[in-house]
Parts: structure tokens; sequence; C-alpha cells
């Protein structure tokens, strides 16, 4: 008899039975759900409970909407010739998206941008994760609300031509001038569901872009905010033994802090490399900082470098004296060769 | 209700011991390591023991019918295609659902049936595991979670279906299956190459 069951058997006999039954009593609203699920299903409609076929996205569980942090053309930065772009996801309550290393399950937002005559998409840019535990494994992404960052470059010549052709046909116009984003997503809660929607970032004839307010640029920057930057003031490497990964992180810059937080925590950028589920042991060592978790189950081979976001959790304390940065992107070098297994 | 402090403690060190005992039984499977056995109840009600289908190869494979990663390989016809093309070659392939009843992806007897033949899936029997203990034991984490095991009841390959982590049905072709070249590889007489890879999926509705 596995000790579980002795232990459960032992609490049968101490229980008076009434508690026991009181235990398993079904609450209504499952029963409810059963009735619902039987009798769809007599009508030979499984998939209609959980599927949302609608073609439509007025029932998605996520809002989407892009935000420009400048007006329009006028307002690009001259030197760079980029503008940030936002794409502001509004998540139903209780509902989550994922990280570009979604963990353990999901899927990372996807956007494809349609080709456009003046104006390149560049790569987003991921604000820091939270963790979810999902039926007992770990994810990474975001609830409440994420807005992620997409640098758009406007090509010079366009720029520089602020004044438009008034002759240019207008059905042109539309076409040239509209960015449009095919944004794919996973939103998971108790079950997952793929959602996707089409937006256009529209420039008027006069350079003005869609979608911005005056609220637009405090909403970019306060994303910024949150992106991990990738910075000098720190020097980290791993060590890879006995199937366990030890992150040994040194200031490498007066100004760098260690965060006063409890909450630190290692998000690596790919799968496979670290137990997304298993606990990180963090530990002040002198002037150095040690990070210790388990290597992912998956790992075949040492990597030559990881890649990852140190996060100062939900503190939000910085890792620089002089600046708020409350999660660093950081490679470091694997130096032992030692196999997980 | 009266509540007295000795069976609270009781009930506090029941719960501990519980707990302790969940921890220690949380044990995973490992490569080239005996598949833990399991007898398992099959949508037609016919009993199912792994170590009777020693001698064969056999393909275990968690199911949640309305996971969008699950849909990716069976609306492609992936997924039938693997178990048919499987079969012919002798192998034995289990489906397992060990959706809790009420959960996504829970089905009855009849309605897993109804779906199997529905979605002309052709696997050797889909397996019930309501309970989740067949799940917990092979650390099920997502569906679809894949496991082979080979003719002396030696686990071969555990993880992703495939190199392909998304929904989208597009990804199947061209993905590298790692299920089916464990099975290439096995019955040639050659070593897995892939035994592990991070599996993808959704979780499993325990």
């Amino acid at each position: 008899m596995s000790a579980s069951k002795a232990a459960k058997m032992f609490l049968m006999r101490i229980l008076p039975v009434k508690h026991l039954k009181g235990i398993e009593l079904i609450p209504g609203s499952l029963i409810f759900f059963l009735m619902v699920v039987m009798a769809t299903a007599a009508r030979g409609n499984v998939n209609a409970l959980f599927h949302d076929s609608s073609p439509d996205n007025t029932n998605n569980r996520v809002s989407v909407s892009l935000v420009p942090a400048v007006a329009g053309l006028a307002d690009v930065d001259r030197q760079t010739d980029i503008f940030w772009l936002g794409v502001d996801m509004d998540i139903r309550e209780g509902w989550h998206v994922y990280w570009r290393n979604p963990g353990d399950s999901g899927l990372p937002t996807t956007i494809r941008w349609d080709e456009h005559g003046f104006l390149t998409p560049g790569k987003i840019h991921w604000p820091r994760p939270a963790r979810f535990d999902e039926d007992g494994i770990t994810t990474y992404g975001y609830s409440d609300r994420v807005v992620l960052l997409v640098p758009v470059s406007v090509s010079p010549e366009k720029h520089n031509a602020s004044e438009r052709s008034t002759e240019s046909n207008a059905a042109d116009n539309d076409r040239e001038y509209a960015l449009s984003a095919h944004i794919n997503w996973l939103v998971c809660k108790d079950i997952c569901l793929p959602e996707s929607t089409q937006l256009t970032l529209d420039v008027d004839d006069n350079g003005g872009f869609s979608g911005y307010s005056e609220t637009a640029a405090g909403i970019i920057a306060e994303s910024q905010k949150l992106v991990p930057e990738s910075v000098s003031g720190w020097q980290a490497e791993a060590e890879l033994e006995s199937g366990r990964f030890t992150i040994t992180l040194v200031p490498g810059s007066e100004k760098a802090l260690f965060p006063d937080s409890d909450d630190i925590y290692f998000y690596p950028h790919e799968q496979g490399i670290i137990e997304h589920t298993a606990p990180q042991i963090v530990a002040a060592y002198g002037d150095r900082m040690k990070l210790e978790v388990e290597a992912s189950r998956y790992l075949r081979t040492t990597p030559g470098t990881i890649t990852g976001v140190l996060s100062s959790g939900k503190s939000g304390k910085s890792w620089f004296q002089d600046r708020s940065i409350p999660a660093i992107e950081i490679t470091m070098p694997v130096i032992s060769g030692a196999d997980p297994e | 209700m009266k509540i007295n402090t000795s069976s609270v403690m009781i009930l506090l060190f029941g719960l501990l011991f519980t707990g302790n005992a969940l921890a220690e039984d949380r044990h995973r499977p490992e490569i080239g390591k005996k598949a833990p056995d399991f007898t398992l109840t099959d949508a037609t009600g016919k009993k199912h023991t792994l170590s009777d289908y020693e001698d064969k190869f056999v393909v275990l494979e968690w199911l949640n019918h309305d996971c969008p990663f699950v849909v990716k390989h069976y609306a492609t016809g992936n997924m039938q295609m693997l178990q048919e093309k499987y079969r012919d070659k002798g192998v034995v392939w289990f489906t397992i659902i060990s959706s809790a009843p009420g959960k996504q992806g829970y089905l009855e007897p009849d309605q897993a049936k109804k779906i199997t033949r529905e979605k002309k899936a052709k696997p050797h029997a889909v397996l019930l595991d309501p309970d989740g203990k067949v799940g917990r034991a092979y650390d099920a984490r997502v569906t679809p979670h894949m496991y082979v095991i080979d003719p002396l009841g030696m686990l071969a390959y555990m993880g992703a279906i495939d190199d392909r982590p998304t929904a989208n049905h597009d990804d199947v072709k061209g993905a590298r299956n790692f299920v089916s070249e464990a099975l290439n590889l096995l019955m040639e007489g050659q070593s897995v190459e892939v035994t592990t890879h991070q599996p993808y999926g959704c979780t499993v509705k325990y």
C-alpha cells in the first residue's frame, strides 16, 4: 500500500462519514456543466462547446490595438528613422498569453506583416514575463495587459519627402499606406484557444498615423521600461554539473546593484534549457550572486551559451543604482562540459 | 460545529503525510529503463495491460481532442496517418485520455468511440484514464505527449511529436517527427538519435 493511500485510509477512519460525504458533494455548477456536456454530446456536437469557430474576432478573449509612439511621419526621429509601434493586448481577466519562450505549454504571440512601400517592422521586443502555474507545470507570459513593442523603420527617402504628391491616386494610397499586421496568439485559462486578428496602421495624406493619441507616448514608454535591456554592467557565466545549472552573476560596473528582491528569476529565451517548473535557488556569496536551477530533462548536449532574462520579479527593483531596469537580458557562456545525466 | 484541536492536528498531520507521499510518488520515467506498467480499460470496455504487449513496439499518445495542438495533428490527418502506418508494421498504438471528468478532453466511453470513428483515427485502442494515474506515472504533461516503448518494454522515446511547437496546421508538413524517426531507427536495429525532446501542447487536464 502506498503511503498516500495509507494516509487517506487513516483519515477515513478518524473522520465521521458525513464529513466525507460533504467532501464528495459535487457542486451544482459542475452538475449543470455536465448536463450541458451530455446534452450537447447527444446532439453530436462536443466540439461546439470548446470551439469558437466564428470568423470574426468580436468574441476574442484578447482585444488588440496598434499604438504608434508618434503622431506621424513628421515626428519620426531623423537620426534613426525608426519609431516604436505598440501592440497593445488587453487580456480578459483570468486568461493569459505567452512570452517568446512559453515554458512547458503555450505558444508565443506571432505577428506577420504584409510588405509595405516604406515601413519595415522589426522583431518583437518582449516586456519581461510573469510565471503561471498551469495544472502543475510552469509557463511564461502575460495577464491583464501587455504592450509588445515593434521598431518600425521608415525608408529615408520617404521620410525626407514629407510633402506628398497631390496627384497620387487614392486607391494606390490605401494599398501603399496601410501597414497590415496579422497577429496570432494562444490564450489560456483552464483551456487554450488560438485567436487572431488583422490590424492596420493607416498613414493619411499628411503622414499622420492611425491609433495615435496623447496617451500613446506614455503607453510605449511604460512598456519600454519593462523590456529587458541588454546591458554591459553585469557579467554572468553558467556551469552545468550533475544536471544542474549554476549561474554566477558578478556586477561589472559601480552602478550595477543586486536588486533587493526575493523573487529573482531567470527566464531562458529557449525551451529545453532549464526545468521551468523547478525552483530557482538564489543566494549571495560576497560580491557575487549564484542562481541554481535544474537543467531540462530534454537537454541533450551542453549549450555553448545561454541567453535569457533576469528579472527582479514582483518587487520591480532595479539592477542598477542610477536607472530603473527591473529586468536585464544576459548571454552567458556555459563553462562546464559535463552532460546533464 | 465543534472542532477540537487534536482532530485538527491529526488532520494536518494526515495532509502533511499525503503531501510527502505525493512528492515521493512523483518519479519520472527514464529513457532506457522499463516503462511503467499499467492496466486501463479502453472505450469498448476491454482491459489492456502494457506488459501483455512485450515483444511489440508500443506508442503512447496523450489525447485531448479539443486542444488546438492536437487538432493540428488530427485535422491534417497526420496522427491518423502515423497510427495506420505503424499499425501495419505491427506497432501497438494506445491513445490515452487523462482528462478528469468535467474538464476539457474528458470523454465517456461512447463519446470516445464516436470521436475516434469521426476522426477516422486508427489506434489499437483508446484508453480511458479519468483519474490520471497512468498520465502521472508517465509524467505526461501536455497533449500530445508521445512515448515509444521497445519490444523489451524499455522506454525509447518521450516528448514532443515533432520539432514544430505550434498549433499551425501548415507546420505538419516538413516537420521532423520524432516518433516515426524513433520507430524507424529501432526497426532497422539502430539506436534512437533523439530520445527526448521538450514536449509541446495543452496541459493535461488532470
